[in-house]
């Protein structure tokens, strides 16, 4: 049995009444990318936080790479790292000169070279000598990146890490993330707003919503627990009577102009188009849109509204 | 607890690359003191002409150079702290393996490099425009300065400890906090001049005895060992309640989910 990089056991934290992370437990294995998602205070970012010994949990426990972290602080933090979108860096610093600072505090070996390299990786050579006060905001997010993987990190956690980039850039990052993750079998745990990036990137997702795991899975297992599927018409005839039809059927359905769209179980799609022809209407072009984790989330989210 | 020296000098290095681009650190370090020296410098020359005799000048300038290494080593514990939350580098610091005791010790010795610079430069302005010079008093007065670092600490842990519980809202204690025990410090004037009140409260303070005793070395040019063994035993006690204060309101940072609001 593979050993797990990150084993969290039955992790709480409650600020005063109000209990942010309930009793969670998940493990994350070597060289996989993992999703942590859930609607706004769903408990990812204390969650992410206490893995990184920044918020005390009330109970529980953590270990990566089969250490305790209350016992091996500092030995487990050399060898993960992590960025945010939420952190900045020191503005009266030069970009080389924060991650050069990094590069010591993590004891890299010939932090100089180091700190080259990896500005050339994340394409910030010719803004080394620029102040961090004078940079863009996707620089700034890059700059956020680069300090995560100045100790080639075995475990790197991500808050929200392309939030804020123009999508050549996070698609760059994107790139990055799953080359090293297959180099090097640097394991990642990542939050994100962006359903497409976890979709693309992540091998599997935990959804989180009141402070609880609700679902596990491959983004594409989660993406079709949510049934209905997309049938949408752009009509040639007979759109009345389309309408009226799904109405009857209690079918969720919407109609602008020309256009039909039906949220139908993807099961019942040819019954569907069949009863549509017996009425006597007529469609020019159909598109099926499948569901996505994107629709995954809205449910949940509204679910818990 | 491990200490690392690469980490605490790292940090060490952060600071010394933002103070050259610092215009106000700068200022900290050569204007206000010089301005002090200046303003209460001339003071003593105008009190002189006055006939009050040239002790009494020194007493003051002394004073002014000896209360530096309290104010200038409290205030900047706290301003290394601050300058992380400013900066929203904190969460970056504090997810590595720096440990806050590194954090702690690299601040203490930034503390000390800015006091030394501090110093010498007022040692040579004091020479250079009135006369003065405490070297005169030799190794005496080493004593009292490290006891008045030990103060300049402990005020330091309680100020970033406050800031660790109660976030911005109390950041003006950084500047300010030493200023509170000035006044029952005794730095210009003899004890015996404060109200009685005031007395009782300077005996449990340990910056009055160290000015005491400088006092006594600058006129009769002898040490109060007894003075001195009580400043550095008060100063070991509240040294001790600062760390522990500090140590529990990091604890609580990280429990009321504060330290993560920083950024």
């Amino acid at each position: 049995m593979i050993s797990p990089i990150l084993d969290v056991q039955t992790l709480t934290k409650r600020f005063g009444n109000v209990t942010a992370v309930d009793g969670i437990s998940f493990r994350v294995n070597e060289g996989e990318i993992v999703g942590l998602l859930g609607p706004n205070g769903a408990g990812k970012t204390t969650t992410l936080s206490m893995l990184i010994d920044l918020i005390e949990p009330t109970s529980g426990t953590i270990r990566i790479f089969g250490l305790n972290l209350k016992l091996h602080r500092e030995e487990i933090l050399k060898q993960i790292n992590f960025c945010s979108a939420y952190t900045r860096a020191p503005w009266r610093l030069t970009v080389w000169e924060h991650i050069f600072i990094f590069a010591r505090i993590y004891e890299v070996s010939d932090p100089r070279r180091r700190t080259d390299e990896l500005l050339d990786v994340f394409h910030l050579t010719s803004q080394k000598k620029k102040l961090i006060g004078d940079l863009s905001a996707g620089n700034i997010a890059r700059l956020n990146l680069c300090k995560a993987f100045i100790n080639e990190p075995r475990f790197v956690l991500m808050d929200e890490p392309t939030s804020s980039l123009d999508p050549d850039i996070a698609d760059r990052v994107r790139e990055f993330i799953m080359r090293k993750t297959k180099e090097r079998k640097t394991t990642i745990l990542i939050t994100s707003h962006n359903m497409a990036e976890i979709e693309e990137v992540c091998d599997r997702v935990i959804f989180m919503s009141r402070g609880k795991i609700i679902a596990e899975n491959t983004p594409e297992e989660l993406a079709k627990k949510t049934k209905k599927t997309k049938v949408r018409l752009m009509m040639k005839d007979g759109q009345k009577r389309t309408i009226a039809y799904c109405q009857t059927h209690r079918m969720k359905v919407s109609a602008t102009e020309r256009y039909v769209t039906v949220e139908i179980d993807e099961q019942r799609i040819a019954q569907f188009l069949h009863d549509v022809g017996e009425i006597g209407a007529d469609y020019r072009e159909i598109s099926i849109d499948k569901p996505t984790l994107s629709d995954y989330f809205i449910g949940e989210a509204r679910d818990e509204d | 607890m491990k200490i690392n020296s690469h980490r605490v000098m790292a940090v060490i290095v952060r600071h010394m690359f933002s103070w050259k681009r610092s215009l106000e650190r700068i200022w900290d370090m050569f204007w206000w003191p010089t301005f002090n020296l200046f303003t209460w410098g001339l003071v003593t020359v105008y009190l002189q002409f006055a006939g009050t005799g040239s002790m009494f000048a020194d007493i003051f300038l002394g004073g002014i150079l000896m209360w530096m290494f309290v104010n200038q080593s409290q205030e900047e514990m706290g301003l290394v702290f601050l300058q992380e939350v400013w900066d929203r580098n904190l969460l970056n610091l504090m997810s590595s393996p720096l440990s806050i005791l590194e954090f702690t010790i690299a601040s203490i010795m930034i503390g000390i490099m800015k006091i030394t610079v501090s110093v010498l430069w007022l040692l040579f302005l004091a020479y250079w425009l009135f006369h003065f010079t405490i070297i005169q008093y030799g190794i005496m007065l080493v004593p009292y300065a490290i006891s008045l670092l030990l103060s300049g600490w402990a005020l330091g842990f309680v100020i970033n400890g406050l800031i660790l519980r109660y976030g911005f809202r109390v950041q003006v204690f950084a500047w300010s906090l030493s200023l509170l025990v000035q006044p029952f410090s005794a730095v210009f004037f003899p004890l015996s001049i404060l109200p009685p009140w005031m007395q009782v409260v300077a005996r449990v303070i340990p910056t009055s005895y160290i000015f005491e005793g400088m006092r006594k070395v600058m006129q009769q040019g002898t040490i109060d060992y007894q003075g001195l063994w009580t400043a550095f035993f008060l100063n070991g006690i509240y040294l001790a309640l600062g760390i522990w204060f500090f140590a529990r309101s990091y604890y609580q940072s990280r429990s009321s989910g504060m330290l993560v609001k920083f950024g």
